[in-house]
């Protein structure tokens, strides 16, 4: 027997809505009452819990639009099954991906191998998808331990305004349910501005320091642009904002010659939570850590794509004269996404970093 | 204090007509069937019950935008409610003012009000024509904690007090205004002690008691019964809906609403009459199902009534000769 | 402006808040007051966050970023604060203070009528009050009497203050700079029926000027002014009215006071014939006032009565065929066309 996953009428005006994410995947084994997919239209956002337990089929891709009434997905009932909602695991080239609950949300995260702990901190309007091109082959010996900030990803959205004290504790967190006392930190962007307050706050905590592509405090106009991102997507949803994102986040060149990876980060962005990114958006705009940098003690590099819009090289330089015996290093041919677009050249130095 | 079983089942199909109305009223509207907008008073049916239950049909009281509770005691018809929040040619306001300004005066209830503090001058004067008349008729006034930073809630206070107005004024307060809490928007904790501003009796009670309310409703309206004056009673409330439907609420916290919704007036009401012997379920029950036939009855009867006219867009302004 | 500037497509709420923002960032002065313009004020919860951002989110994400000093909650206390913006204004601030719908002048027209207005006549010129009311007008959302006036009549009769109503995010953007740059207490009257209705919108900062109405579709049969949503349902009548050959002028006049009367009479001197559609009640009215002004100084142009598009003196009904009968539309203003070019 098979039960359909139709797009549900919400309000009273609702003739379509979108897809935002799916909470599992195509052929996974779904129980009755479990969430499985997220949806909204302009007024709200939805979870539609499966009727029946079973095997899930998807019949539609996140982020697009459907009518009310549209089949989303069928689930072919198992029927006398008992099936409990358990924390999912699936296999990511050797690694588990989990979600963890600490300081009060669920955070989505994944490690990969065994040995010295790499922490790996995406930036806004990103999720931990950003390293996953990586090459793990260079990082032998070394656990990579990443996880999507809260509100991006597939980790919890939380209502109320970001600040930087609450990511760093989702961070301290999430470390101490992991066990772990002591990591080298890599953030990217807002990631990277985590990681400098805790290597300033919790100097014993950071054996060293990767600063990608991020900045102490950005520049006034930068920051207005942060508002009114911030303003358009709380108005008009990610559509709004995806676009300038995308156009700021990657070069024209690598998204010309990269069109599949392209649209899929697109998408991703696409089925974000407006919200989260608005909040985290006016967090970012009004964080200042210049008085922060003399505090850190550990190895650090400071890394920038020579291309990088959003926080050209100029400011990279800054950061890295703030901090005791920082090193600069700039990624040729590579836009603010630096992992994405140059991920050999930045695993490179990670392992050197972790290594050392 | 000790109520005769009459009472004590007449508060009872009070609270319990209130809640079923509205939350019938809830259901319609988000089915896109009710026009405009509705405050709903879900939570609060005590404040409302165990005052009014002390007012003959020849009383009056002033209400506010969120008047359904208020019309309801008062012994307006369902039927007639529930048309009018349809915008029905049968409504108590043949459809022309809606949910925000429900009335019926041959009730004594003139009307809900969409200007917050709209309701307070009113009530001095119905109280002064009753003093004028002589008949020992008194209004009660409600209003919410918003009101009580509008200038019109400080000028009655005091024109009630020099004129010495059989007028009893009840602060609603259920902690916001709007989205702004009262914490932030009233200088001081207790609404019930600005009375003493005003040289007149003031009180706070726990609104989601009904007992409590009735108990010091009816020592304020037998003062005013007897020529003594206005009083200030404060109940402290709580709304279980939004200010309007369609309000999120990010001003509540999910603790404060499942706090607040424990306190439910109506399920403690049933709990301690029951636990004390003084009803029985099967009398509660029966109220239920009555009460639950009479709201669906009233659904039906807006539903099937037909919209106004068209040509009575420009009637009722003016009296004729 | 010969430069042309990048446009975006927003909503009128959108254009709005955006006129805010960058007006606050350029002047340190700017202060946003007015009931739950941010909400939530205090609640440790929402930390910097809004409960509402406005009674229907025109003003979010304002707090974030100027803070509860310039983006001010107020109590339920209508007269108490607009007359404190009033007093802002007359010492150096330039106070945005919402009064959440036109209605609820009732709760403050002191602080209009005798001092906003007056303040800068009554002290030889020797005072100024630099303020904008924003304001909520208009029906359509079955609101009723009390949230659904068209008040603007009101405030132009009294001198000294100023009022605008724009039709549109552009008009909106750049009448609320313009009203924030003015030097007098401007009411900026925002439509209900409009906030969510799109169009294009410069970026960056600029001023539609005070004071000027805009043709907004040229045409010699018939001269049709409208304000706020009647300036659409009157570009939409004439659109169907072409198919009948009628080629309406459509006048939007964004300004109310001062009226953009030579606009009016050189479109009139060119036609013929008027037709004026608007929202407010008629008795002492914008609608009757434009015809007055067209009957005194513009006389010999026209060849017809002129014709008025108005709802009935009355209040706003609450029972939505009752409404429907009373607010002006584009159908009545196209009945209204034929008839005045049948003469």
């Amino acid at each position: 027997m098979e039960r359909e996953v139709t797009m549900p009428k919400l309000g009273m005006t609702m003739t379509y809505g979108v897809l935002v994410r799916w909470h599992k995947q195509n052929g996974e084994v779904v129980a009755a009452g479990e969430p499985i997919c997220e949806v909204e239209t302009d007024k709200l956002n939805s979870e539609i819990e499966a009727d029946a337990s079973g095997i899930l089929t998807i019949h539609a891709e996140e982020g697009e639009e459907f009518a009310v009434g549209a089949i989303l997905g069928k689930i072919a009932v198992i029927e006398g099954s008992e099936l409990l909602a358990t924390k999912k695991e699936t296999q990511a080239v050797g690694g588990t991906q989990e979600s963890i609950a600490t300081n009060g949300i669920h955070l989505a995260m994944q490690r990969i191998g065994s040995g010295a702990p790499l922490v790996l901190i995406h930036g806004l309007a990103s999720s931990m998808s950003l390293w996953a091109g990586l090459d793990q082959g260079q990082l032998e010996g070394v656990e990579i331990i990443s996880y999507d900030l809260r509100g991006h990803g597939a980790s919890e959205r939380a209502t109320g305004a970001h600040t930087l004290a609450k990511h760093v504790a989702d961070l301290k967190g999430l470390l101490a349910a992991l066990s772990i006392s002591r990591a080298t930190f890599a953030g990217l962007s807002l990631g990277g501005m985590i990681a400098i307050e805790l290597a300033a706050s919790n100097p014993d905590m950071v054996a060293g320091l990767a600063l990608l592509d991020t900045t102490a405090m950005f520049p006034q106009a930068t920051r207005d642009l942060f508002f009114e991102l911030a303003s358009s997507a709380s108005f008009n949803g990610m559509p709004a904002i995806t676009d300038k994102f995308m156009q700021l986040s990657f070069t024209q060149q690598f998204m010309d010659a990269n069109p599949k990876m392209t649209t899929t980060i697109r998408k991703g962005m696409l089925a974000s939570d407006a919200a989260s990114i608005a909040a985290a958006s006016r967090m970012v705009a009004k964080i200042d850590l210049r008085q922060r940098l003399s505090a850190i003690q550990c190895p650090t590099l400071v890394i920038v794509g020579a291309r990088d819009q959003l926080t050209p090289p100029a400011l990279a330089e800054e950061l890295a004269a703030g901090i005791k015996g920082a090193q600069l290093y700039v990624i040729a041919e590579s836009g603010h996404a630096s992992p994405v677009e140059q991920p050999q050249a930045v695993t490179a130095l990670l392992a050197q970093l972790v290594k050392a | 204090m000790q109520l005769d079983k009459d009472t004590l089942l007449r508060l009872y199909e009070t609270m319990v007509t209130i809640r079923v109305f509205e939350t019938r009223v809830k259901e319609e509207f988000a089915k896109g069937r009710i026009p405009g907008f509705v405050h709903l008073y879900a939570g609060e049916e005590a404040v409302a019950t165990g005052i009014i239950a002390h007012l003959s049909e020849d009383d009056k009281i002033t209400s506010t935008h969120r008047g359904h509770g208020h019309c309801i005691a008062k012994g307006c018809d369902v039927n007639g409610m529930m048309a009018e929040i349809f915008g029905k040619a049968t409504g108590l306001c043949k459809g022309k003012g809606g949910s925000m300004h429900i009335a019926d005066v041959s009730k004594g209830m003139l009307g809900a009000n969409g200007i917050v503090g709209g309701g307070p001058p009113l009530a001095c004067g119905a109280a002064l024509t009753a003093k004028v008349l002589g008949n020992g008729q008194v209004c009660v006034c409600f209003f919410g904690d918003g009101a009580a930073q509008e200038g019109t809630f400080h000028e009655s206070l005091n024109l009630a007090a020099i004129w010495k107005l059989p007028v009893i004024f009840i602060a609603e307060n259920n902690g916001f205004a709007e989205s702004t809490p009262a914490s932030y928007h009233c200088a001081i904790e207790n609404i019930g002690d600005r009375a003493a501003s005003y040289g007149i009796p003031g009180a706070s009670v726990d609104g989601m008691d009904v007992f409590a309310v009735y108990e010091a409703a009816q020592e304020a309206i037998n003062r005013a019964r007897r020529g003594q004056g206005p009083s200030l009673l404060e109940c402290k409330t709580y709304r279980f809906n939004g200010h309007f439907e369609g309000d999120q609420q990010l001003y509540k916290t999910d603790a404060l609403q499942q706090s607040m919704m424990e306190r439910d007036p109506i399920t403690n009401f049933r709990l301690v009459t029951t636990q004390q012997g003084l009803l029985t379920s099967e009398e509660l029950d029966a109220i239920d199902v009555r009460v639950k036939e009479s709201i669906e009855h009233a659904v039906a009867f807006a539903d099937q009534s037909p919209y106004p006219a068209l040509s009575e867009v420009d009637t009722d302004v003016y009296v004729t000769a | 402006m010969a430069v042309q500037m990048q446009t975006k497509t927003v909503t009128v709420a959108e254009a709005i808040n955006e006129a805010i923002r960058l007006e606050m960032r350029r002047n340190p002065r700017v202060i946003l007051m007015g009931e739950d313009v941010a909400g939530g004020a205090t609640l440790e919860h929402l930390e910097e966050d809004e409960a509402w951002g406005g009674v229907l989110g025109v003003t979010k994400g304002l707090v974030q970023e100027f803070g509860r000093e310039r983006v001010r909650d107020t109590p339920l206390s209508e007269a108490g604060y607009m007359g404190a913006a009033v007093g802002a204004a007359a010492t150096g601030l330039v106070p945005i203070a919402e009064l959440m719908f036109c209605s609820f002048i009732g709760s403050c027209m002191d602080s209009m009528l005798n001092q906003a207005s007056k303040i800068r006549y009554m002290f030889g010129g020797k005072a100024t009050i630099p303020m904008v009311i924003r304001t909520i007008i208009g029906g359509g959302f079955r609101a009723a009497a009390q949230h659904s006036m068209v008040l603007y009549p009101m405030f132009a009769q009294i001198p000294g203050l100023k009022v605008v109503a724009p039709s549109n995010p552009a008009d909106a953007k750049g009448l609320l700079t313009a009203a924030l740059r003015d030097g007098n207490p401007v009411f900026v009257c925002e439509h209900l029926a409009m906030y969510q209705l799109k169009g294009e919108m410069p970026e960056g900062e600029y001023v539609v000027p005070i004071g000027v109405a805009a043709v907004t579709r040229s045409g010699k049969d018939v001269t049709i002014v409208g304000a706020s949503m009647t300036a659409r349902y009157a570009l939409a009548a004439a659109e169907e009215l072409a198919k009948e050959g009628i080629d309406a002028e459509v006048i939007d006049l964004r300004t109310i006071s001062p009226l953009d009367e030579n606009t009016i009479l050189q479109s009139v001197a060119k036609t013929g014939r008027l037709i004026v559609a608007d929202e407010a009640n008629p008795v002492c009215g914008l609608a009757t006032h434009i015809a007055g002004v067209v009957a005194s100084k513009g006389f010999s142009s026209l060849r017809a009565p002129v014709g008025l598009v108005t709802p009935p003196h009355s209040p706003v009904p609450f029972s939505p065929v009752l409404e429907d009968a009373y607010l002006p539309n584009a159908e009545k203003i196209i009945v209204a066309a034929r008839q005045v070019c049948a003469r």
